[in-house]
């Protein structure tokens, strides 16, 4: 069936009042229903609302703000004709009075986050800071729509109005398409800020706590333990040394990666056996590394954790402090033994006996 | 203090080049493309010289630079003065709107975020400390490639990176990562010049705005991975060659073929230069003038070939362009499954188009857009590249998974292709329907 512009024309003669009705009273409802779906996910994750409700959150998000536009575009003719419309003034009424103690909570919300630690709100009342900002920009968005200010005299009058034809008139195709444009980048643009907020206030965090942080600091709050492993065993070890380290895989990952940890330790020369953590130790090694390693085991049935899995004549035995770079314990002429109570969840470094 | 000279003495060498390249440029994109030009060939001449056999040294290095400086400044000189004065008169923010000043304020934000950033954080991120100025601090210490090499897992990446950060360090420079958000800066005004040829200035801004935040890309600005210069290089290699083909600017397929020549020198493990490199045959053809691909092919492969030679000769493997595609071919041919096709799509449709749906939801409709209405559908061209990167990226893809059993890396995929966004936004916002639509 071919519509024709002369048959939208007669539809939309027809049918607008009722479309106008239906969309100033679904508006508030719509715009409810997005409010508490965003809170929802504030507090639980992005798409639960979808996976437990099938309300998927964007599209109703988008749907609300399309509809509020069109209803504050119609409303004062509405308004005129059948009188003040109670659902669409009680939601604005309400917003204005929720929508500052709403900005400041969730300020006070990132002020925390920020003065703490990456993921400190989250760990506390189990709510996530940068999904927060969803309600504020609902909120935000009745504020805008019901602004003169912003709303008739920058969005209208000088956004989506500004050009008319000759007679005056304006092309209400060109509207709707510059109305949906503008939505669908606003809509990109607050996508990639939530984005963006949450990586910021992580990377200034530590900047701004710490504004004279020495190398080596930057690097622990980058690296964590493994930093301090690093600087043990370079401060523990010439550079002429040949060290042997754990192969590369679970639980080794960083201290396995020979890539990674040559960054570290250079000049000193690194040997391992890629795969196999059972191989024999290599007998051109002046010292082994002694490394529990840390995430899972590939078989979780097992557990894989500590190298070396053999029993050396060790030289000396250097075990490391947790968290800090410092020795611990020092061990003279000692067997190494994998199994030994002392070695469990041990990190250090072994001098092997040459004798 | 010597960092800073060092660089600036860099973008007036490639300052020289673009009024060697281009004649006629928006001045603030030319501020843009001399950092990208000037730091790509310093380092492309630090590699030169090595082969040569100088040593990596600040002696060497400097030599270098002075020495290209004069060389192009001889054919160049009078272009500076009248330059200057043409910059310094398009700073003035007097027509600007209130939302056009403030939109510029985010992106300053944004700039002086990532240098701060990238001032206060050493080098510190993975594949950075594995290779990228694993080598560069080796280039230091030894002034020599042969201890990097001996070490193991040198080669994969081009060295434009890693000279980068070399000349940082001989600079007395201590953290590197300025350079990143150098390549930002770079690239947001080079974008708007280049959108600026086709569009009003609102919406320019806005959609550099857009671009700016990306999650990927401005992230990439603050830690020393390959990929976002590489997106830099390829996005406005791309969008240069696009230029010249509507516009016909005299020098701009030169400087396409800088620009992507340069992109494979920073990473040249991605073969999508071949899309731009098959379009502008297609073009050529269908303009009849066949010296165009030959003087791309020309400058293109003079910066490219240098380095995978060096890479084959020192490993005895073909990675040369036929090579590849030999082995892909083969690849595909010998091991062709239906259902695994689907598992490829499923998973590029995952880890890549899900995150940039709504770009290809507008690539498609403007697409549909411009061939209702603009009857000249010179754009085709433009979106004709995007789309065969997205193949090739399935292909690759393919390809990948059927000789590597690890291939399951989403966010290396998601980095790769870190160049779509802006390329898409670059062809919707370039085109005519939307100035008209928004015409005041």
């Amino acid at each position: 069936m071919n519509i024709t512009k002369r048959d939208f024309e007669k539809f939309w003669q027809k049918n607008s009042n009722s479309l106008i009705k239906i969309n100033n009273t679904c508006f508030p409802l719509l715009w409810t229903l997005a409010f508490f779906i965003s809170v929802l996910e504030s507090f639980t994750y992005p798409g639960f609302s979808f996976k437990h409700l099938l309300l998927p959150f964007q599209p109703l998000l988008g749907i609300s703000i399309l509809s509020g536009i069109f209803a504050r575009l119609t409303q004062e003719e509405e308004e005129q004709k059948r009188g003040r419309i109670a659902s669409y003034r009680t939601l604005l009424i309400i917003n204005r009075l929720a929508f500052l103690p709403l900005l400041f909570s969730t300020l006070l919300v990132f002020s925390l986050e920020w003065a703490n630690y990456p993921n400190y709100v989250f760990s506390k009342i189990h709510l996530q800071p940068q999904l927060l900002l969803w309600p504020c920009l609902l909120s935000g968005f009745l504020i805008f729509l019901d602004s003169e200010g912003l709303f008739k005299k920058w969005f209208l009058g000088h956004i989506i109005l500004k050009q008319k034809m000759a007679n005056g008139f304006i092309k209400v195709k060109q509207v709707a398409a510059r109305v949906l444009i503008i939505v669908v980048v606003v809509w990109i643009l607050f996508n990639n800020l939530f984005e963006l907020t949450g990586w910021i206030l992580r990377r200034s965090s530590f900047m701004v706590k710490h504004p004279q942080a020495t190398y080596d600091e930057k690097m622990r709050y980058s690296w964590g333990d493994f930093y301090d492993y690093m600087l043990f065993i370079r401060k523990n070890t010439n550079e002429n040394a040949i060290i042997m380290h754990p192969p590369m895989k679970s639980p080794w990952s960083d201290v396995g990666n020979r890539g990674l940890i040559r960054y570290f330790l250079y000049p000193r020369q690194l040997i391992q056996n890629l795969t196999d953590e059972n191989a024999e130790i290599d007998k051109t090694a002046d010292y082994v590394m002694l490394a529990w390693g840390s995430g899972s085991c590939l078989d979780e049935q097992v557990d894989c954790h500590g190298w070396p899995k053999k029993r050396l004549e060790a030289e000396w035995i250097l075990y490391k402090n947790p968290n800090s770079k410092e020795v611990g314990e020092r061990i003279e002429n000692t067997i190494y033994n994998f199994e030994d109570e002392s070695n469990q969840g041990a990190w250090g470094l072994i001098k092997i006996n040459i004798h | 203090m010597p960092v800073i000279g060092g660089f600036l003495l860099t973008m007036l060498f490639g300052l020289l080049i673009t009024f060697l390249v281009v004649p006629k440029m928006h001045p603030v994109e030319r501020v843009g493309l001399s950092y990208v030009l000037g730091l790509g060939f310093l380092t492309l001449f630090m590699f030169f010289s090595y082969l040569a056999g100088f040593k990596f040294n600040l002696g060497n290095t400097l030599n270098i630079l002075v020495v290209l400086v004069l060389v192009v400044f001889i054919f160049t000189r009078r272009k500076i003065i009248p330059y200057i004065t043409d910059l310094a008169s398009s700073f003035s923010l007097v027509n600007f709107s209130k939302t056009e000043k403030i939109i510029i304020l985010v992106l300053a934000f944004l700039v002086i975020f990532s240098l701060i950033s990238t001032l206060y954080y050493p080098v510190n991120a993975w594949d950075a400390l594995v290779l990228y100025d694993w080598r560069a601090k080796l280039f230091v210490a030894t002034g020599s490639m042969v201890e990097a090499i001996r070490r193991g897992y040198f080669f994969g990446v081009p060295l434009l990176t890693s000279l980068a950060h070399t000349w940082v360090y001989f600079l007395n420079g201590k953290q590197p990562e300025f350079i990143y958000t150098l390549f930002f800066l770079s690239f947001i005004t080079m974008f708007y010049g280049a959108l600026r040829e086709f569009t009003t200035r609102g919406i320019c801004l806005g959609v550099v705005l857009i671009v700016a935040t990306i999650p990927d890309i401005f992230e990439h600005s603050t830690f020393a991975y390959t990929n976002f210069p590489y997106t830099v290089y390829f996005v406005m290699g791309t969008i240069y060659l696009y230029i010249w083909m509507i516009k016909e600017k005299k020098g701009y397929l030169i400087l396409s073929a800088l620009m992507l020549g340069l992109s494979t020198w920073t990473r040249s493990t991605e073969p999508f230069w071949l899309i731009n490199f098959m379009i502008l045959i297609i073009y050529s053809l269908y303009k009849r003038e066949i010296w165009q691909p030959l003087l791309f092919a020309f400058l293109f492969f003079s910066i490219r070939q240098p380095w995978v030679i060096f890479e084959n000769s020192i490993l005895s493997l073909d990675t040369t362009v036929s090579g590849r595609i030999f082995e892909g071919v083969t690849v595909i041919l010998r091991q062709f499954n239906f259902s695994h096709v689907f598992l490829i799509f499923g998973f590029v449709y995952n880890n890549l188009f899900s995150q940039q749906i709504i770009y290809w939801l507008g690539l498609l409709i403007f697409v549909v857009w411009e061939r209702k209405f603009n009857h000249k559908k010179k754009n085709v061209w433009l979106s004709g590249m995007i789309i065969g990167y997205a193949l090739l990226v399935i292909v690759g893809t393919y390809v990948f998974s059927l000789t590597f059993q690890d291939w399951k890396i989403g966010g290396s995929l998601a980095r790769m292709a870190m160049f779509f966004p802006p390329l898409i936004l670059f062809y919707i916002a370039s085109s005519k329907k939307l100035k008209e639509l928004f015409k005041y």
